[in-house]
């Protein structure tokens, strides 16, 4: 039943291209053109997915008349499988997380039980949390959209956004009135829980909270979120109520798992996921090796345009997803100046959309996107959340994204219900990039990774126990429901005298605000504006405070929906760039000098011929010169230094140094001291989130020889403070030493490959242009292997 | 992010493998006030000062009594306004020794009197005597206590009334003003945190009666609430300074907190509207701090600041340093007292601002 997307979620759209064979054929037909200089591209593989029907299953007792009247005029009769057992489980006072694809209608699943609870009870109250405030917007739109099928439900239905963005006066109103809260957990941490005497009716009311896209919580965010979720249910307790809890989760390996540690009871999983897919195809293109010595890969960038236009050409509605906001600006200048010259009106059917955009902006194009007005769309991972635009033909990736997961997410984003989709990856020339694209099975064969999180971590658990002691007091039986850990972490703030006991209750006793200093995200969410000094200084766009001065430093060449605007000056103190329009012929990109400063060497330890130690490290980054880079041609047209003041991180480090005489052996043996390090670095940062219960983007990784006299890999908690991942590394460094080497041994590969030695995370550089870049070559795994048979006497 | 004595505790805690059998790691403890105070609120004297401090309650220094409610007990202070006399400043150095104080003679020129008073007050208290922290009111020089009906008010309501030409006259006529309740909060913060100090202002048969209403400890802000809830449902209208924005949302969401009833709204004179309305063009602004010193030509010296009032009181409910915490006691009811003595000057046609 196609009906059920088209109606709901779906104007009806035609695809130019009718089956798979047409789509590799124009693969085909991209591929032996001769391009420009004489260079021609390579599809690597293609792997066909086939076709699956819809599935559809009934209610255990049928929704009142409204609610069918709604979902009738949206064209849908039947619910498929999933979301019939989702609406059963609820009704039946389940928690439930729901885990299919992209797509498959899970927020109708939450939908249905909520707005059948609004229409009979009158009074009750439903609140949900998204990851994003556009993610809010976006699904307010939607339950909208239902709610005013039907007069009965329309009336019932108060729905709003309660964010940042929403100004005083609708926020009283809503408090008063609303009674379908769409929210974020950071809102909910600092603007709601502790306030929460205002929002008594709320909470005496509650019966749904819906948590959607719970994969986004993992790590140090999930660990926070999860114990945001059990301030809420407490609250929730003191005021009479005990909600129940919906979520929804793209793919990944554990839904059910995660579920349960964020709310902190049982979790129902449904999993069998009976929306239909029209049969797809899976092509892996790699940019041809060109130049004198073949040394070196074309531009992704290009390669993405190229195939980009070709199917806009063909009506195939695209979209592009890039690694950086940068290259989405690269790939629509260059996407746009080609359709320009067809002078067809397409280029007008083409647009940008990452984050920093205006939030009106990026509704205009979202908008766009589900009317089938935009043909292609290229946007950064903005759009890999459940914004619902539709579903659409195509999706190209440009370079893989970081996990298996958000590789599927985004191919995802292509795929109607019975018509035949692409999805294509076009790979960088970096390590991992390559080493996928030799090796396309390894690919396939992965499952997509666990969602980690440690509700217990005992810094998480201090920061949240004291946000929650604010909030109301803390008996024993509380303590309890944050853990086995937290009446220790209670006493110890206590003993800080943050917390002071009476009558068998911890109170909160000081004049800090707790929340106010909790950030649930590893980053600021502080935000420099761009204004257009040109035009007034009319607002453009918006960029996070860690990445302004890598986007919009001084003679910086700021992208803006791809046009060039120059930057005059950064304000750091006012957290203004102005920038004024200037036509010129070149991209900037910004060079970065990361540094690691240990302040302190808490403790060090012996271990095998080696130094282990645990200290107190100053992280600190700045952008120290620019580079000024041709269009296309990637030419390199200038070299600019930067004075700009350094950003820092101070955290906990520890780190790990190898006495001479190792590095010495490895070096005899015929390797490179230096790769081995590196090799062992990538693994610990592999590694020690299985020890540390953290996501692999919690912890930082640096090779340096400037701290301690001799290199010494160092490894870091992205974090304020530190969370203790460090510290669990230093005192496990034998267990992670045992477990880098049995991993080295059993994995396959022949040289070295991202599942062993070859996977350094990053800070995910919103500002840099990949193609640029050439990425971090996966060291030998001999030298590593090397240097740890030798430091565990193997 | 947490502070770093806060991480090394936990620090330690992880190296010990989570377990430890220190105080409190089974549940909160059941203990009163302690003396091993860490530096948390910032309020606490200065360090290198070792004089061992002896914590003791509010009600060994400030007469009062307890009363019992539904929710539990509260601790209540109370003065007539008639005894505050011409100087309303030296109430507060009477207490703890009432007798002793009492026969020292305050002379203008002599600060040192204050300070002997203030000394017996704090060894009283078991604590070190810091002159900085004895409020004083200081009067404008040029000015003659003698020549002003506010200097030492005798509030004549009746006569008041009667001039009235305002609307909020109307509340006088329509309830007499028998029946009418100042109030004034103090509490830990702007909002979603505990109020510990309610001073009001009643009119008994003979006198103004200022009463002080203290939670002594965090649990003890429910009976504090009901108390007030108590007057305001006996009262007919209430007298506040800003309360329409402050004070009486804030006691809601208190209430709604503790899952309390709360008396639905009452008749509201808010002092700090009709000031704007009468001043605004005249003085740069209607804190209550500005019109003390250009209505009533007075000002406080010495006296606690709004800012540091939290602090001294979750100082006093984790170490008992009840010395500390008198002038904020002080400072909440020269509030109230200062409200009462504007209501001649704001419905007198002829009131001269300086």
């Amino acid at each position: 039943m196609s009906a059920q997307r088209q109606g709901l979620f779906e104007p009806p759209q035609r695809a130019g291209i009718a089956t798979l064979a047409e789509f590799e054929a124009l693969l085909a037909s991209l591929r032996s053109r001769r391009g420009e200089r004489g260079r021609s591209t390579e599809l690597v593989h293609l792997e066909h997915l086939p076709e699956r029907p819809a599935v559809y299953g009934d209610l255990a007792t049928p929704l009142p008349a409204p609610i069918r009247d709604v979902l009738a005029a949206q064209g849908i009769e039947r619910l498929y499988r999933h979301q019939a057992r989702a609406v059963d489980l609820a009704r039946a006072g389940s928690h439930v997380v729901i885990a299919t694809g992209t797509a498959s209608g899970k927020s109708l699943a939450y939908h249905i039980p909520i707005l059948e609870t609004l229409l009979r009870e009158p009074g009750s109250v439903a609140l949900y949390l998204f990851p994003t405030k556009a993610l809010a917007q976006d699904q307010l739109r939607g339950l909208t959209r239902l709610a005013e099928g039907a007069p009965r439900l329309r009336r019932a239905v108060t729905a709003g956004t309660y964010d940042g963005d929403t100004p005083g006066h609708t926020r009283r109103r809503f408090r008063e009135q609303g009674n379908a809260i769409l929210t974020n957990p950071d809102m909910l941490h600092q603007g709601i829980l502790p306030y929460h005497s205002r929002w008594s009716r709320i909470f005496s009311n509650l019966r749904y909270v819906v948590v959607d896209e719970v994969h986004t919580y993992r790590g140090i965010f999930g660990s926070h979120v999860a114990n945001v979720l059990r301030r809420l249910r407490r609250i929730a307790r003191h005021y009479g109520s005990d909600p129940r809890f919906l979520l929804s989760s793209a793919t990944i390996r554990n839904p059910g798992d995660l579920a349960e540690r964020l709310v902190g009871e049982p979790v129902a999983v449904v999993d069998d996921d009976g929306a239909p897919r029209g049969p797809k195809l899976f092509a892996f293109w790699n940019p041809r090796a060109e130049g004198p010595d073949a040394a070196s890969r074309g531009s992704a960038s290009v390669e993405a345009e190229r195939i980009l236009v070709s199917l806009m050409r063909r009506d195939v509605q695209s979209i592009v997803f890039t690694r950086s906001r940068v290259s989405a600006e690269l790939i629509y200048r260059y996407a746009r100046e080609r359709l320009e010259r067809d002078k067809d009106g397409l280029a007008e059917k083409l647009s940008p959309y990452r984050g920093g955009y205006l939030p009106e902006e990026r509704r205009a194009i979202e908008r766009r996107l589900f009317d089938g007005d935009l043909k292609g769309v290229i946007s950064t991972n903005a759009l890999e959340l459940g914004i619902d635009v539709g579903s659409l033909d195509a999706a190209i990736l440009v370079g893989f994204p970081n996990t298996i997961a958000s590789t599927w997410q985004q191919a995802g984003r292509a795929g109607r219900s019975r018509e035949p989709a692409l999805a294509v990856v076009v790979a960088y020339d970096d390590p991992i990039d390559q080493y996928l694209m030799r090796h396309p099975e390894y690919f396939f064969s992965q499952s997509p990774e666990s969602a980690v999180l440690d509700p217990e971590n005992p810094y998480v658990l201090a920061s949240q126990l004291a946000c929650a002691a604010y909030e109301l007091p803390l008996t024993a039986e509380d303590e309890a429901r944050f853990g086995a850990r937290a009446p220790h972490i209670a006493s110890l703030l206590e003993e800080d005298g943050a917390l002071k006991s009476l009558d068998g209750s911890r109170y909160w006793s000081s004049t800090d605000y707790p929340a106010g200093k909790v950030n649930l995200r590893t980053i600021s969410d502080d935000t420099f504006t761009i204004v257009d000094a040109g035009r007034n200084n009319a607002v453009l766009a918006t960029v996070d405070a860690i990445s302004a001065p890598e986007l919009v430093y001084p003679e910086a060449v700021y992208l803006h929906e791809g046009d060039t605007y120059f930057v005059r000056e950064l304000d750091q103190a006012q957290k203004v760039a102005y920038v004024e329009r200037r036509e010129v012929d070149y991209y900037t990109q910004p060079v970065l000098d990361t540094r690691l400063r240990l302040l302190d060497q808490r403790e060090t330890k012996r271990w095998n011929e080696s130094e282990v130690g645990l200290g107190t490290a100053d992280v600190s980054w700045a952008t120290v010169a620019f580079k000024k880079i041709r269009f296309r041609s990637l030419d390199a047209i200038g070299y600019h230094p930067l004075d700009l003041p350094r950003q820092n991180l101070e955290t906990v480090a520890l780190w790990f140094r190898p006495e001479e005489g190792v590095r010495a052996q490895v070096r005899i043996a015929g390797l490179n001291p230096h790769e081995a390090m590196s090799g062992l670095r990538n693994l610990l940062i592999t590694l020690l989130p299985l020890y540390a219960m953290c996501d692999r983007p919690d912890l930082g990784g640096i090779l340096n020889s400037s701290n301690l006299g001799d290199p010494a890999i160092f490894l870091y908690d992205r974090y304020p403070g530190g969370l203790g991942y460090a510290e669990r590394g230093y005192a496990l460094i034998e267990d992670l030493m045992r477990a880098a080497l049995v991993m080295v041994d059993e994995c396959p590969c022949e040289l070295g490959c991202p599942s062993c030695v070859g996977l350094p995370v990053l800070r995910p550089a919103q500002q840099q242009d990949y193609d640029l870049h050439g990425g971090w070559p996966i060291p030998n795994k001999e030298a590593t292997e090397a240097l740890l048979r030798r430091l565990l006497g193997r | 992010m947490l502070s770093r004595s806060l991480r090394d505790r936990i620090s330690g805690f992880i190296r010990e493998g989570f377990s430890r059998t220190g105080a409190g790691a089974s549940g909160p403890a059941t203990n009163g006030p302690e003396t091993n105070g860490h530096a948390t609120n910032g309020h606490h004297p200065p360090a290198g000062d070792d004089r061992s401090i002896i914590p003791c309650g509010i009600e060994e220094i400030l007469p009062g009594g307890v009363i019992q409610g539904p929710h539990g007990p509260a601790f209540v202070h109370e003065r007539l306004y008639t005894d505050l006399g011409e100087r309303p400043d030296l109430v507060f150095e009477r207490y703890g020794a009432l007798s002793a104080l009492d026969d020292i003679k305050h002379d203008e020129g002599s600060a040192q009197a204050g300070h002997d008073a203030g000394h017996v007050a704090a060894a009283l208290a078991g604590a070190p005597y810091d002159p900085a922290l004895e409020p004083r009111v200081v009067y404008d020089p040029e000015w003659s206590p003698s020549t002003s009906a506010s200097a030492a008010p005798a509030i004549d309501l009746p006569t008041i009334v009667a001039r009235m030409e305002w609307p909020e006259r109307g509340l006088f006529r329509r309830f007499g003003y028998r029946r009418m309740l100042f109030l004034d909060l103090e509490t830990c913060g702007l909002s979603a945190c505990p109020v510990f100090l309610a001073g009001v202002c009643l009119l008994g048969e003979k006198d103004l009666v200022l009463r002080q209403i203290f939670a002594r400890d965090y649990a003890e802000e429910r009976a504090l609430i009901h108390e007030v809830a108590r007057l305001m449902s006996e009262a007919d209208f209430l007298v506040t300074f800003n309360g329409k924005s402050f004070d009486l949302p804030f006691l809601r969401d208190r209430a709604a907190h503790h899952l309390m009833t709360f008396p639905a709204a009452i008749p509201h004179l808010d002092l700090l509207w009709l000031a704007r309305r009468r001043w605004r063009h005249t003085l740069p602004d209607c804190k209550l701090k500005t019109l003390e010193w250009r209505v009533l030509r007075r000002r406080r010296a010495g006296d606690v600041g709004g800012h540091e009032i939290p602090g001294l009181y979750h100082d006093y409910v984790q170490r008992g340093e009840a010395h500390r915490l008198v002038p904020v006691f002080h400072h909440n009811m020269l509030d109230v007292v200062a409200m009462v003595e504007l209501i001649p000057a704001l419905f007198d046609p002829d009131a001269v601002v300086y």
